[in-house]
């Protein structure tokens, strides 16, 4: 298989030169192309991507190939731990990852790049998303709490300072957060407040099963049971069980 | 600090969940407007069908209590508050699609309803044309819900049909009700026969399918299917050897498939079997009684799993369990907060947006 050792060059835009087999720049659908409806020996310019970011992609390509292709003995969990490894790479190499991938067309890495970016920004809120991309808020204030009052439930339960609410509590629900012990919480039910209690004091609780007695005979009793367990740094993991009587 | 052009954007954007992307329209305006693009809102739909992420099930509890159960994690459940709120009316799911759940009451009142951006729309009456008064008549009436990709519009099917004395009817007629246009129109009649008072279609590759009787007379079910694009009714013959009477069939949609579920006895031993329809009937999976660990509850066959080879069956309406495709096995799945019954139908968690008007 002739074919398969055949080397094409990479241009950089910083002017560095690769030279890589054929069977791994063709992971680029770009390069793919340029290749095959361009002269086959000229050196190929990938203008938008740096040295040092195409070096990580070819061996991104490689490692790909050769499992592929049966040349590396790795199982299929090892390639995704390999990946795994790939891209725990500081957000600015990320990010140029990303839009390398998306200008070589290779779907894979692209998908992976994507995949580990969506994942470091799950249950974020909208100021540290601004952070992590460097975003300027051009909403007014008034324009920006109509927006977050509109949704305002899928801001509930997420880590943070602040009051977390949990509310339409009806006769038997099950609610789990990730919180910091300096959040406080808030059991709304039959639109009255039944109970505000700062997490640390319930952290420090292994299980509570206590019904409460109301102040006020029209005030709904809960009895509620919390389970917490510690997911690092600070945050911990709560799962409520309240059963509430009217 | 590196920054990423907004279409780079919109790719992380589609892995995320909804609620994820309902509290990040609050990042800037042009990430609220990507948000909110329908094109955007289709791209996020079909990533999430593709990598079978982001759907979860959906349980009706008691009428009119919802839960709903991540299905990536089967974890745990969660109460949803249904449109109707604190009306304690009985509400049944009529259909689901693309993350819009139509419900139904007992008095005929349709809402469409997304779960996931809880948003709901009530859908305006319509009459039976039928000149006498039809109250006196028996009367069958069969929905279902689906989508039709060439307008991007959303349908409601209803079927009619007022039953006169020995077996003959009086009236038939067909209605559907488009999204788009917020109104109902009627079709051209169908010409089979409704036998239950109200049935609810199942939605399989842009059509919808009911178990029908081609005439009172014959007594054999048949399976009409109503595509969506073109309004127009078709038969699907069944497998050929669920053509026995002895047969109890019941119907599901699953995997985006038409799914059969065909019970019967065979030399003296209890069987299901449940079969596709991809291009023609396939039987997926075969289980006697004197094999299965489960004695012989009702079983109803919900989604395959991520890697296609296990199916999520629930079991007497009251537990989950799946069932591998290869070895045959069966596993417990324990969810916690399950409640004591329920009905359960699969979504897809989306954006999809109702009110829309031309």
């Amino acid at each position: 298989m002739g074919s398969t050792s055949t080397k094409i060059k990479l241009r950089t835009s910083d002017q560095k030169v690769f030279e890589v087999e054929k069977a791994v720049a063709v992971q680029s659908q770009t390069i793919k192309y340029i290749y095959e409806n361009g002269c086959p020996d000229s050196v190929i310019h990938v203008h938008s991507v740096s040295g040092d970011i195409l070096s990580k992609i070819l061996d991104y390509c490689k490692k790909h190939v050769n499992s592929a292709a049966g040349k590396e003995d790795i199982s299929p969990e090892e390639l995704y731990e390999w990946d795994a490894n790939f891209v725990k790479v500081d957000q600015n190499t990320l990010f140029d990852l990303i839009l390398a991938a998306n200008c070589l067309k290779i779907e894979s890495l692209l998908d992976l790049t994507c995949q580990t970016v969506a994942n470091m920004i799950k249950g974020k809120r909208p100021e540290e998303i601004r952070t992590t991309f460097n975003i300027k808020n051009d909403y007014t204030i008034e324009a920006e709490e109509a927006v977050r009052r509109e949704n305002k439930w899928a801001f509930d339960m997420l880590g943070g300072v602040g009051t977390m609410v949990i509310e339409e509590l009806a006769d038997d629900t099950m609610s789990k957060c990730v919180t910091n012990t300096k959040s406080r919480v808030c059991v709304i039910a039959a639109n009255q407040i039944v109970m505000m209690r700062s997490i640390s004091k319930l952290a420090n609780k292994k299980s509570i099963d206590v019904y409460k007695q109301p102040q006020n005979p029209t005030t709904p009793r809960i009895k509620e049971s919390v389970k917490q367990r510690n997911v690092g740094t600070g945050f911990i993991e709560l799962f409520f069980h309240f059963k509430c009587k009217m | 600090m590196a920054t990423l052009p907004l279409e780079m954007t919109i790719e992380i954007l589609l892995r995320l969940s909804v609620k994820d992307l309902l509290r990040f329209k609050c990042v800037s305006k042009p990430w609220c407007s990507s948000i909110d693009d329908p094109d955007f809102i289709k791209l996020h739909l079909s990533h999430s069908v593709k990598t079978n992420t982001n759907h979860s099930l959906i349980l009706r509890h008691c009428e009119y209590h919802f839960f709903s159960v991540n299905y990536d994690s089967l974890k745990t459940t969660q109460r949803l508050n249904h449109p109707l709120g604190e009306q304690k009316t009985p509400i049944k799911i009529l259909g689901t699609c693309n993350g819009l759940l139509a419900l139904i009451d007992d008095n005929g009142i349709i809402f469409l309803w997304n779960p996931s951006t809880r948003k709901s729309q009530v859908l305006p009456s319509t009459e039976i044309e039928f000149s006498s008064p039809s109250i006196f008549f028996p009367r069958s009436t069969y929905y279902g819900f689906g989508y039709d990709p060439i307008p991007d519009d959303y349908k409601l099917v209803r079927m009619v049909q007022v039953h006169g004395k020995n077996n003959s009817y009086l009236h038939s007629e067909a209605k559907v009700y488009s999204l788009r246009s917020n109104s109902w129109r009627r079709i051209k009649d169908f010409c089979f026969y409704l036998s239950f008072y109200r049935e609810f279609g199942f939605l399989a590759d842009n059509a919808l399918y009911w178990m029908v009787l081609k005439t009172p007379q014959s007594g054999n079910k048949s399976i009409v299917g109503f595509d969506l694009g073109t309004e127009e009714f078709r038969f699907v013959e069944l497998p050929d050897s669920c053509l026995n009477k002895r047969f109890c069939m019941n119907m599901k949609a699953m995997g985006g498939y038409l799914c059969l579920i065909a019970t019967y006895t065979e030399f003296n031993d209890d069987v299901v079997d449940i079969w596709i329809m991809k291009e023609s009937w396939i039987k997926l999976i075969s289980w006697k009684k004197s094999e299965s660990i489960l004695g012989f509850p009702i079983v109803i066959p919900l989604a395959f799993s991520k890697s296609g080879d296990k199916v999520l069956f629930s079991i007497a309406l009251h537990k989950f369990v799946w069932y591998d495709l290869g070895s045959k096995r069966v596993e417990n799945v324990g969810i916690r907060g399950l409640p004591s019954s329920f009905d359960v139908d699969l979504y897809v968690e989306s954006l999809v947006p109702l009110m829309v008007m031309l």
